[in-house]
């Protein structure tokens, strides 16, 4: 689909900002996004403790990186029209993410899983390095490559009627699906607000490339974590 | 070469199941863009991590 005429349209492909994001994304993604989500496989219970880790894993960075961003996006903002853009966005968005993490700590006690555990247990090591590598991205290159990872991590929202399923499938209690019911509830607009900022960001070609690369990167990352904690049960997942 | 043609050779995509609009898309990548994909589905194809169902 093709820009509207209000978005700056990226000249050789006629696709805005976001639109363009999305879908180096999707050839990074080793996924089949005409498949149904694995919150609806009937094996969830035994590997949601997993999931809520991996998100844990990066969840517990999002308000640090959006610190770390935004007071970047400040020192630049003067003479850097593209870092004050990202000033009013962050800063609005950190209030979003606050305490995400500790929700999902609290899903995972109601698993039976003590925070002691989540919390002093080694992530997935390539999340770790595309983690790590957006504070290199925001105190050494630019900031705005932080946007690839947010449009990677929270680009295609969960449906809520998924995560209802889940709730009322699973077996597991109902409560322990708090957080990404809320994510479900609220990516939708809060992908809305990261679209729009992307598309009015006036970038130039090696922005466009900085967001390109961060999120190919982070996207090849989780979805290796989520492999790895899959693997066993891929054999029995629905097809839809 | 032409990006299509570099990730065509890399494994990463292929040509025969690209829109017109998708081609694009690939031509529109920046090496650094195209370097990374390559590194990261190769990997990833090493690793037999191949078409599965929608993470959350």
């Amino acid at each position: 689909m093709a820009a509207p005429s209000s978005i700056t349209a990226h000249p050789a492909t006629g696709l805005s900002n976001s639109e363009l994001l999305r879908k180096k994304i999707r050839l990074a993604s080793c996924y089949d996004p005409a498949s149904t989500s694995l919150l609806l496989h009937p094996r969830l219970a035994e590997f949601y403790p997993e999931v809520l880790f991996l998100l844990h894993s990066t969840a517990r960075a999002s308000v640090p990186l959006m610190q770390a961003a935004l007071e970047r996006s400040r020192e630049l903002a003067e003479h850097d029209e593209v870092a004050a853009a990202l000033v009013a966005y962050l800063a609005e968005h950190i209030v979003e993410e606050a305490d995400h993490d500790e929700w999902m700590l609290q899903d995972l006690e109601l698993l039976g899983i003590e925070r002691e555990q989540v919390l002093h247990r080694i992530p997935a090591l390539g999340v770790i390095e595309a983690v790590g590598a957006q504070y290199y991205w925001i105190h050494h290159v630019h900031p705005v490559a932080f946007l690839g990872y947010l449009e990677a991590l929270e680009g295609e929202p969960v449906p809520v009627d998924a995560v209802e399923y889940a709730m009322q499938h699973s077996g597991l209690p109902p409560a322990a699906f708090r957080t990404l019911l809320v994510h479900a509830q609220n990516d939708p607009d809060h992908s809305a607000d990261l679209d729009r900022l992307i598309d009015r960001l006036p970038l130039d070609a090696a922005q466009t490339a900085m967001l390109g690369v961060s999120a190919i990167t982070i996207t090849s990352a989780v979805e290796s974590a989520y492999s790895a904690i899959l693997k066993p049960y891929l054999a029995s997942t629905p097809r839809g | 070469m032409s990006n299509l043609e570099k990730l065509t050779k890399a494994g990463i995509v292929d040509p025969n199941h690209l829109s017109d609009a998708e081609k694009k898309t690939v031509e529109s990548l920046s090496d650094d863009e195209v370097n990374c994909l390559i590194s990261v589905k190769g990997k990833a194809q090493a690793a037999g991590i191949a078409a599965a169902p929608k993470i959350i």
